[in-house]
């Protein structure tokens, strides 16, 4: 039998043990290729996302907040931001248009027994996340009752209403522990809806919304050519300060310059990617531990397998190859069991960050290097201390 | 020609001393030893825990350097042999036995008496039958394919025993062969190295002198230097004083 045979065989000879270190490896070595993909994919799209937006401008109805819709109380079908402004758009060079209507906001006079009681209805397609327009910048709506709209409420006659709306208009304190929404009902422009959630974003003018699905909204406000936004692609950033001018000029546009309207993403995109590579760095540390962990238990049986050896005669040369051997066997298995957790870990990213993960050429090489990696700090330590020993001295080590 | 192989000797140890540091104290574990050991036979080294003995023993078989003196083993003086030369030494002029079998875990018994052959590069075919010859010889031929965990502590020895002759060298070392096991086991072990050292020099380190009057030629060490034992009724080969 060969030193490399030797070698290939020598992770079975404590099959627990081996089992327990392979197992770690690939759960480390999987998650890590995982991550470092994950992160340079985050890295990718935002680098992606920033070229893409220095090129595309945003249209919003003059005075409007936010993603721009229904300013004030004017009325339905009156304002010039609509169908028309396309026209408007493709007589200026090097702009495309494309239309985005993804939600409406409006902001009616909700009580007019109230002087200033107005809220912001949104529609929205039921399944977006809904945010709410703060003070500032959007606001993440978090439920804090009933649930919020889903799938089955496409063009349905309920809402989810805001914290400070449903303290206002429902006389119901959410923030109390108030939450039964048992026929509680809003009127919009005489339609009665059904209320099914209550949301909190932190400030009181986030909490002063309606949410409703587009096709409810549609429905009851009837916006007719009006577009909520629209945004124009230049064909090159050498022309986006001009075409920008342009636009501006166009009756009641706001154009929205990329930076603006990139800040958010860019921060949610640079979280996930600073995420992905702490995780990563992480993931090594704890792999570092493991390692040391192994050598520990290992270290001493190996040197003094090491004296055996020079005892009855192997060469520095023939110890190195054997265990250069188990090195790769080690690596082997724990590349074969990071595969599969990639796999798994992959789908499980995928699902949850929408990336594109998948155990492509350099995922493997980074899998196959990683497992290189420890197992050869695992089992090359021995050696480099076992080797300098005479065989006595190792056969003697503690 | 070289005086050892004039003289038939196949050890001879010239003002040999081993020093190790402990703390800041320096302790003399082998000092100032003069011997010559004769070409077959088994010589016995004697003496209580500490004395020095497997020291020496190690020190004959290239597993450590002496402090001061010289070490001639076949002809070679073995404090002066590079590291290939001392690797070679190791393979081809002694054969080690050790008290705890020192086998390897995940080897067959086959295997382990075939390792000390791969060294020296004997072709697979001739040290599988040669290790087969070997382990049969020793009453070991049922337990080829058991990895010692599966063997008895005497029939790990024999495995070791076989595997220190594998490539027969002039001279096997064993170092408190007997230390691990019962008294029935030591004696066939006692026994199995008589018969090996019909053809080559055995020097067996122990404790015990009930073990030692089987033994051609008995060496008392004792504080680390050698002393005049009781030799009526053992063949004395030759004592260097």
């Amino acid at each position: 039998m060969s030193a490399v045979t030797r070698g290939l065989r020598n992770p079975f000879r404590t099959r627990v043990r081996t089992g327990v270190v392979v197992l770690l490896l690939a759960i480390i070595i999987g998650l890590f290729a995982v991550m470092v993909q994950g992160a340079f994919q985050t890295r990718g799209k935002l680098e992606s996302l920033q070229a893409n937006v220095r090129t595309m401008v945003e249209l919003r109805e003059a005075g409007a907040f936010g993603t721009g819709g229904f300013g004030g109380d004017r009325p339905v079908g009156a304002d010039a931001f609509s169908v028309g402004t396309l026209e408007q758009i493709r007589r200026i060079s090097n702009a495309e248009h494309i239309v985005k209507v993804e939600e409406y906001i409006h902001t009616p006079q909700v009580d007019p027994s109230r002087p200033n009681a107005y809220a912001m209805i949104i529609g929205l397609q039921p399944y977006a996340p809904m945010r709410a327009i703060g003070e500032v910048d959007y606001e993440n709506a978090e439920i804090i009752a009933g649930r919020g709209l889903g799938e089955q409420d496409v063009a349905q006659d309920v809402a989810v209403v805001g914290r400070v709306y449903a303290q206002e208009r429902l006389g119901l304190n959410a923030a109390s522990g108030e939450t039964s929404l048992q026929g509680r009902m809003i009127t919009l422009q005489s339609q009665p809806l059904r209320v099914v959630g209550i949301y909190a974003t932190g400030n009181d003018f986030g909490d002063n919304h309606v949410f409703v699905s587009l096709e409810t909204f549609r429905r009851i406000y009837n916006p007719g050519d009006k577009l909520s936004k629209i945004r124009v692609r230049v064909d090159s950033i050498a022309n986006v300060a001009a075409v920008a001018n342009d636009l501006q000029q166009l009756p009641g546009v706001d154009a929205v310059t990329a930076a603006e309207q990139v800040s958010t993403a860019k921060t949610t995109l640079g979280s996930m990617a600073a995420a992905t590579l702490y995780g990563s760095l992480l993931l090594f540390a704890i792999g570092g531990v493991l390692v040391v962990f192994i050598m520990i238990l290992a270290t001493r049986e190996r040197i003094n397998e090491i004296g055996t050896l020079k005892a009855i005669g192997a060469s520095n040369w023939e110890i190195v190859k054997q265990f250069l051997a188990e090195v790769l066997a080690v690596t082997a298995l724990a590349a074969a069991g990071a595969v599969g957790t990639a796999a798994l870990f992959g789908t499980v990213l995928r699902a949850a960050l929408d990336l594109e993960l998948s155990i492509d050429q350099n995922t493997l090489l980074l899998i196959l290097l990683g497992g290189f990696v420890f197992a050869a700090l695992g089992s090359l330590y021995p050696i480099f201390k076992g080797i300098r020993l005479s065989p006595i001295q190792a056969m003697k080590n503690t | 020609m070289n005086k050892l192989l004039i003289d038939n000797l196949v050890v001879e140890l010239r003002s040999v001393s081993k020093s190790y540091r402990k703390g800041s104290e320096t302790v003399d574990a082998v000092a100032g030893i003069e011997l010559t050991i004769q070409e077959r036979g088994m010589v016995a080294i004697v003496g209580p825990s500490g004395s020095g003995k497997s020291t020496l023993l190690h020190m004959i078989g290239a597993m450590d350097r002496p402090t001061r003196g010289e070490v001639l083993v076949a002809g070679q003086a073995v404090n002066r042999l590079s590291s290939g030369e001392l690797t070679r030494f190791r393979r081809q002029t002694v054969g080690f036995v050790f008290q705890t079998f020192n086998l390897i875990p995940n080897l067959t018994a086959l295997e382990n008496v075939a390792l000390p052959m791969e060294f020296n590069g004997v072709s697979a075919s001739e040290r599988s039958v040669r290790a087969k010859t070997l382990l049969e010889r020793f009453q070991l031929g049922h337990r080829l394919k058991h990895r010692p965990r599966e063997l008895s502590g005497g029939e790990m020895q024999r495995v070791a025993i076989a595997r220190a002759v594998a490539n027969q060298p002039r001279l096997v070392l064993a170092d408190e062969p007997t230390g691990n096991l019962d008294s029935r086991s030591g004696q066939i072990i006692y026994e199995l190295l008589q018969e090996v050292s019909r053809e080559r020099t055995v020097i067996v380190v122990t404790h015990s002198e009930e073990l030692a009057r089987l033994a051609d030629r008995v060496i008392h060490i004792r504080d680390g230097h050698l002393v005049d034992g009781p030799n009526s009724g053992h063949k004395v080969v030759s004592v260097t004083p």
